[in-house]
């Protein structure tokens, strides 16, 4: 069925995830031409489309999200702009044609929060595979201590309820660690 | 366990009393530290929920792509159907008939209250899919209706179960005889209340449960009585007449026109296959080329000429420099950062090589119709469409077509769409043999591309290492060299002191020897006014007449200049003057000025001459034993290098033998003009290669040049399906 831009923005303001992301999937084809044209792969670019509707995902959740243009231009316009930075920070010369129609999408999030996110990403990254799925059970998903300890083979509800501590503390000093350097 | 990570969870799970939220913020709000935790805490908190999205966004991203697959095979099915429905490709412009055909079966046949209008309005400017209530698919290309309206109102009525049918009284009969359809359906635009006319072809797909190989494609005919008539059946499974692999071309089709304007032969399939193949995992903008042959060299940390290292562009861009003592860069920030080369828009030629052979001989890629396809992929760049055709050998072509339609957008889609109305058929492939043929070209292509990398990464290696080694020895050689001049200079300086103090009755103040480099400080207090005179003469090579306020006496130094000229110079490839005076310890070189060979000679020193030449790697040279002031016509002849030294180092050829010094020098000097020489030539033929190699490069990999960003908006968006 068709859906329009706004049935689609309503499904992510519901967190209607899934249904919300098959709404867009076809806006998808050329952000990663986009970044496969500018030294990304087909990894990045999903990446890049993940991070792009999660940054979508907090703007329709903010009262005074208007959307300007059509999804399609809008989506593709926060992901050139989170590619360029991407770019930049892997200390590439970013390309001219990429820099020169940017379309500028306000910021959602201030410098300071934004620096604290991407700290916690590092923090995060620097844990075990296994941490992260964890803290993503339970903060996330909001998955008991019982069901997460089946999910991830730990011996009972209380050795996981251990470990979430244990990877949180770690996840903690990390950011302590990255945020004082 | 730390009892403020607890708190905060809480906290932030929502999961405290009142109470305990109240006196928690009061808290927060009085411990600095409490503060600090917080915000680490709930960063990385907000983190993970974004972290758990993403993870859902992926997980569904794969799901649709797995949902895509299907339904790819899903389309097939349903394309298979359509050939037994009805009328699926409405095209007023093109057939008059099949709009009326359309019109009688729609006013005539489907009236509104037996079988209910579905309403969609789309946008005309885009690309449409949309999908009916009856599960029907159609293709609806921008611009498709008669209209400037942007949005406007497809209505859609449907009947593809028998019971519509007969409700509907819809006919199926084909020149009186009776036809089992599958279904029927009316689909008309309006703008408000008027009705568009259709300017492109739309397609359809019809859904079912299962096909019936002896489906056919009618076209629909209207008959006098109103009633349609389906004829000209076309049956589907039409194989294709089987070529020899060999004869065919499965080039890009620049290719061999390129071979041809750069004149190579083309006739030997085995040389051109050699030279197409060659580009296997080809890459572009690597910096291995700019390296090998622009390398940058750098001394750092040292002064002893040992310690050098290669650098490339980038790393220089992104490094701070500072001058150390000597003036040397020194790097001070060292991480190289090599970037990923990046690979060619592919149809990399290894996948032609692993389907050009015998082993698919006798499959649908060896026909004229495989043939024209790869054609035109090549200009498409992408593989996953020539994948299409060796993946499903069991296929009917029009299949595989339209399996790349629904792979494909805009232009190759239509593209593809036209490969598909021809409906060719296909080639009798077991799907064992399919499988095992489509493995095959895989593993195939995979070790010749690899081979044939490593066999590049393995050349542009050992360009880099000769690269650096030239790089090295050029560097190595200008520092000594500018040392010698220096030190040349430095003599002809002192030999001007103790001249000129001669003249007005003192004695030079010039050291011997000289250091290795000499520092040249005007300023120095204590240096008394004839030195500076002395210093600015012999820098700048001009006569000096200096009368000393004391003694009265006049202190004079000359320089006359001398002319040369060399007989039919434009022959040779390289020119080289070299003066040598008899009481210095070096010679000089003579630099041409403003186009001319001239230099300034020394009243004090006696001069030889000697000029030397290059044409490829054939040396010439002549020699002047007494350079007087004047003009000069050289004449080089043909000889080599170890000629000359012989002439310099033996007693009569000049006043006396060259010193020791001289000659090493000019050993090192001509050792090195040599090897530049060799250098030269080898790096010409490195370009010459490259040139050649980028020329055929662009004809092989069609997107090269094409490949650009798409600026927002103006980007091809298929909307719904």
């Amino acid at each position: 069925m068709h859906m329009s831009d706004q049935d689609i923005l309503v499904l992510f303001r519901q967190n209607e995830i899934k249904k919300g992301v098959k709404g867009v999937y076809a806006f998808y084809p050329p952000i990663r031409k986009m970044v496969v044209a500018n030294s990304g792969n087909k990894l990045d670019a999903e990446d890049l489309f993940q991070e792009v509707l999660v940054v979508l995902m907090d703007k329709v959740k903010q009262e005074s999200f208007e959307l300007k243009s059509a999804l399609s231009t809008y989506l593709y316009a926060i992901a050139r702009n989170l590619w360029l930075k991407e770019l930049r920070s892997r200390g590439k010369v970013v390309a001219v044609e990429l820099e020169e129609e940017r379309i500028e999408i306000e910021d959602a999030l201030d410098l300071e929060t934004e620096k604290h996110y991407s700290i916690a990403e590092k923090a995060l990254k620097q844990l075990g595979e296994k941490c992260q799925q964890l803290l993503v059970l339970f903060y996330y998903h909001r998955m008991s201590f019982d069901l997460i300890a089946k999910k991830l083979e730990f011996r009972n509800d209380k050795v996981a309820k251990n470990q979430k501590y244990r990877c949180l503390e770690k996840a903690k000093s990390n950011f302590s660690l990255l945020n004082a350097n | 366990m730390d009892a403020n990570t607890e708190k905060i969870d809480r906290y932030l799970m929502e999961e405290m009393s009142p109470q305990e939220h109240a006196a928690f913020e009061k808290e927060l709000a009085n411990s600095a530290s409490l503060k600090e935790e917080f915000d680490a805490q709930k960063a990385l908190t907000e983190q993970l929920r974004r972290m758990g999205i993403k993870g859902e966004i992926a997980q569904t991203m794969n799901q649709i792509r797995l949902v895509k697959f299907l339904s790819v095979s899903a389309i097939i099915v349903v394309v298979a159907l359509i050939l037994g429905l009805a009328v699926y490709i409405l095209n007023a412009k093109n057939s008059e008939a099949t709009h009326e055909v359309f019109q009688a079966t729609e006013v005539a046949i489907m009236p509104e209250y037996k079988i209910p209008i579905e309403r969609i309005s789309i946008n005309t400017k885009n690309d449409t899919i949309i999908e009916s209530k009856g599960g029907m698919m159609l293709a609806i290309p921008a611009g498709a209706f008669d209209t400037d309206k942007e949005t406007i109102e497809l209505q859609i009525q449907e009947a593809f179960t028998e019971m519509d049918i007969i409700k509907a009284g819809l006919s199926t009969t084909s020149n009186g005889e009776l036809l089992q359809t599958a279904g029927m359906f009316s689909v008309r635009a309006f703008d408000g209340k008027q009705e568009l006319q259709w300017k492109k072809k739309v397609s359809m797909l019809i859904p079912t449960e299962e096909v019936d190989p002896d489906m056919m494609l009618f076209n629909g005919e209207i008959l006098e009585d109103g009633t349609v008539n389906w004829i000209n059946p076309l049956k589907i499974d039409n194989d294709l007449p089987l070529v020899d692999i060999h004869n065919l071309d499965f080039y890009p089709q620049n290719f061999i026109p390129t071979l041809k304007s750069i004149g190579e032969p083309t006739n030997n399939k085995e040389y051109t296959d050699s030279i197409y193949y060659s580009f296997s995992g080809y890459s572009f903008g690597s910096d291995d080329l700019l390296t090998a042959l622009e390398p940058m060299l750098y001394q750092y940390s040292n002064n002893e000429g040992d310690s050098w290292e290669l650098v490339s562009q980038d790393w220089v861009d992104s490094t701070r420099w500072n001058g150390d003592d000597h003036g040397w860069l020194r790097m001070t920030d060292s991480v190289k950062t090599t970037n990923p080369t990046e690979t060619a828009p592919e149809l990399d030629p290894s996948r032609i090589k692993a389907i050009w052979n015998d082993d698919f001989a006798k499959t649908l890629l060896a026909t004229r119709a495989f043939e024209e396809r790869l054609k035109f992929i090549h200009s498409t760049c992408r593989p996953d469409f020539l994948e299409a055709y060796v993946s499903h050998l069991d296929w009917q072509m029009w299949e595989i077509d339209s399996l790349c339609m629904t792979m494909a957008s805009g232009a190759h889609k239509e593209k593809f769409r036209e490969f598909y109305r021809r409906k060719d058929g296909g080639v009798k492939v077991s799907s064992a043999l399919a499988k095992s043929l489509s493995n095959r070209y895989e593993n195939k292509q995979k070790a010749w591309k690899e081979a044939v990398s490593a066999v590049w990464k393995a050349h542009y290696k050992e360009l880099d290492s000769l690269a650096f080694a030239a790089a090295l020895r050029r560097e190595k050689f200008s520092y000594k060299d500018a040392i010698r001049e220096i030190t040349v200079f430095g003599d002809e300086l002192c030999r001007n002191m103790k001249d000129a103090y001669q003249q007005i009755g003192g004695e030079a103040f010039c050291n011997e020897p000289l250091p290795d480099y000499y520092t040249l400080d005007l300023t120095t207090p204590g240096w008394k006014n004839l030195d500076k005179y002395v210093m600015e003469a012999t820098v700048n090579r001009e006569n000096m007449s200096y009368t000393d306020p004391n003694t009265g006496k006049t202190a004079t130094l000359t320089y006359t200049p001398v002319n040369l000229s060399i007989e039919s110079e434009e022959s040779y490839d390289r020119v080289l003057l070299y003066l040598i005076p008899d009481s210095l310890s070096s010679f000089q070189r003579i630099y041409k000025k403003e186009g001319a060979w001239t230099e300034k000679l020394n009243g004090n020193l006696n001069y030889q001459l000697v000029a030397v030449a290059y044409k490829g790697t054939n040396f010439f040279w002549t020699k002047v034993k007494k350079l007087t002031p004047g003009t000069y016509a050289l004449k080089l002849a043909a000889g080599n290098e170890k000629e000359l030294q012989d002439h310099l180092s033996k007693r009569g050829v000049f006043r006396k033998p060259l010193s020791k010094n001289k000659l090493d020098d000019f050993a090192v000097e001509l050792n090195f003009r040599r090897f530049e020489i060799i250098e030269g030539m080898r790096l010409d033929k490195v370009r010459r290669q490259q040139e050649w190699r980028n020329t055929i490069a662009y004809s092989i990999f069609e997107c090269l040049v094409r490949a650009s960003v798409p600026a927002p908006g103006s980007t091809e968006i298929e909307k719904g399906s």
